[in-house]
């Protein structure tokens, strides 16, 4: 096998329907460019991991093509297995095998000769901070560390194509950074990577492009920008120094309704919150006209566009949750989102 | 600069061609091995239980060979009568642990993986029923020295006891792969063990493991013809008390492959069970 330089991965069509009569896919198409970082991005439950453990060759599709470089995975699946490597959202790792023998293990089972494997696996524990830890027993790591070594197992092989089923979960921002950097250094080398995430930062911050999933479908495919931008409105709560005022407060809201940029204004009991778009350039703008008017400030408060807010935007309603769908209910959803009770 | 472009070729992907059947079994076999030796419990326990149940029945139905209809039959002893099936007792329970180990596998997201990789799923099988086989061979010449330690012999001499263990040895990997088969289909630990359990003690019932043949009502001596379990006792007591029937040891053999080939095929098939 010789290098890929023009792995991409399709889908045409795609669809998949469980035994018990769950549509968890409803034929979705979309094909990245080579050595694009491709995201899907929706909540629990929307078809992502479907989506993953189809081209993965773990399940099978109902209907329609799923395509690795070319080679469709359910007729040529050695083929596909060869060139891919997979992170789930369990993480794979032998609890009583040490780091390295589980490096060790995913290196030699893709047919890396033994030095070959060593070299890999030295690389990948700097890299992905598992030096001090690679003696020990996977068991007895924490969770992040468990989710490192998984995403590492994943990569010993450097794979021409990489699924990551929600990779980020459970890390601390530190690990996360180095595992962003580490995509983003595979990508440029011409690794594709489809990673499938609930954060919309992620998406933005990694991927080329990104497919919103809902219900078992995409709603739209685009840049995390031109997402964002289509979506809308970053929000903006001004709390006021006296918010017991109601002219600092009727003031303010004056000002604000009056700056470009600024879509709508809503008074709350406290404080004083505002859609904008781009908010660059208007919050400047805000923050100039409501110091020359004299309004008293105490806390500003930017909440950027969320993926809760892509979604009102496709589709009109806030992501179902999971309860709703009769699925497993989740809190991470909500916790991330700022949903419910934060 | 020139360490980046070092840095840049290290990143692309490697040129690797699937690993052969072979190498992907053995490397997945030493795995198993090495996790069942970091667990030393687990090992000691294994190696005690078969010499409990020896102990255990060889002294509570000692007073059975003293009944005329057991002499008339010709063995020495009731020890010399039991021990082989004290030795498929002991393998059918790794056997049953066979299956627990593939849940936690699927569990742990591990099968998963190793169901990515570019490997057979026979090696993935194969692998798993090699260890299974080493703890299995072990427990099975446990049980056999105790016994020549409590006063057994073999009249088949060293080739009869070699024959003796890799006859056991080989039901026990086929009821392995049968656990496995069931664990694949179920994912579910408890359930794994309650038909595994299911579909091993009546097996070792329907045969005439603790009681001579003669013993049994007719009905329960014609099931257990098609019993292959019945197969490896009675050749092995055979071998133990009356030394080696070659003809009569091929046939059984012939058997115990056949049904390893049974249970493994359904435990390979079971793997397209879980792609659906």
């Amino acid at each position: 096998m010789t290098t890929h330089p023009t792995t991409t991965i399709e889908a045409t069509d795609l669809a998949k329907v469980y035994g018990d009569g769950t549509r968890a896919l409803a034929s979705i198409s979309f094909a990245t460019e080579a050595g694009e970082i491709f995201g899907l991005l929706g909540p629990n439950g929307s078809g992502k991991s479907t989506a993953v453990r189809i081209f993965v060759t773990l399940l099978q599709a109902t209907s329609g093509a799923a395509r690795v470089a070319g080679y469709d995975v359910g007729r040529n699946r050695g083929r596909v297995r060869q060139l891919i490597g997979y992170s789930g959202q369990y993480a794979g790792v032998d609890q009583d095998l040490t780091v390295s023998e589980n490096l060790g293990l995913s290196g030699r089972l893709h047919g890396l000769s033994e030095s070959q494997t060593r070299l890999r696996s030295d690389e990948l524990v700097e890299r992905l901070g598992l030096r001090g830890v690679a003696g020990q027993r996977a068991g007895r790591l924490s969770g992040g560390m468990r989710r490192r070594l998984d995403l590492a197992q994943a990569m010993v092989h450097r794979p021409a194509a990489l699924f990551l089923d929600e990779p980020t979960t459970g890390l601390d921002p530190q690990a996360r950074n180095a595992l962003w950097d580490e995509l983003r250094a595979l990508s440029a080398a011409g690794t594709t990577i489809l990673l499938t995430t609930q954060y919309l930062e992620e998406a933005d911050r990694l991927c080329g492009r990104v497919a919103i999933l809902d219900r078992g479908k995409i709603l739209t495919i685009g840049t995390p920008t031109a997402l964002k931008d289509a979506a809308g409105e970053d929000r903006v709560t001004l709390t006021l120094a006296e918010p017991g005022g109601p002219d600092q407060r009727a003031l303010a809201q004056r000002v604000a309704a009056e700056v470009p940029g600024v879509l709508n204004v809503r008074d709350g009991q406290e404080d004083v919150t505002l859609r904008l778009r781009a908010a660059g350039d208007a919050l400047l703008e805000l923050i100039r006209r409501l110091d020359r008017e004299g309004v008293h400030v105490a806390r500003l408060r930017l909440v950027p566009t969320t993926l809760d807010d892509v979604f009102v935007a496709y589709t009109g309603e806030s992501p179902r949750s999971e309860l709703e769908s009769g699925r497993r209910p989740t809190s991470v959803f909500a916790a991330i989102h700022g949903g419910g009770a934060r | 600069m020139n360490a980046q472009l070092v840095l840049d070729r290290a990143l692309l992907p490697l040129p690797h061609p699937s690993p052969t059947w072979t190498t992907t079994t053995l490397l997945l076999a030493r795995r198993n091995v090495l996790k069942t030796l970091r667990s030393p419990a687990f090992v000691s326990f294994s190696m005690l239980q078969p010499v409990v149940w020896l102990v255990l029945f060889s002294q509570t139905f000692t007073g059975l060979s003293d009944s005329p209809q057991f002499q008339r039959l010709g063995y020495p002893s009731y020890l010399m009568f039991v021990a082989p099936a004290m030795m498929v007792l002991s393998v059918l329970f790794t056997a049953l642990q066979s299956g627990l180990s593939v849940v936690t596998d699927m569990d742990a997201g591990m099968l998963d993986k190793l169901r990515t990789d570019p490997i057979a799923r026979s090696s993935i099988l194969v692998g798993r029923l090699i260890t299974d086989a080493a703890l299995m061979a072990a427990q099975a010449t446990v049980v056999l020295i105790l016994a020549l330690g409590m006063g057994a012999t073999v009249a088949g001499g060293w080739a009869g006891a070699a024959v003796l263990v890799a006859g056991v040895v080989l039901f026990g990997v086929a009821w392995a792969a049968l656990s496995d088969f069931v664990a694949l289909h179920t994912a579910d630990s408890e359930l794994t063990m309650v038909i595994g359990l299911f579909l091993t003690l009546p097996v070792l019932f329907l045969t005439s493991a603790f009681f001579p043949r003669p013993e049994l009502p007719g009905w329960l001596r014609a099931v257990s013809r098609g019993n292959p379990a019945a197969y490896v006792i009675e050749t092995g007591r055979n071998i133990m008390n009356f030394g080696n029937d070659w003809a009569a040891i091929a046939r059984a053999g012939g058997i115990l492959a056949a049904t390893l080939a049974a249970t493994l095929a359904a435990a390979t098939a079971a793997f397209r069970h879980v792609t659906r």
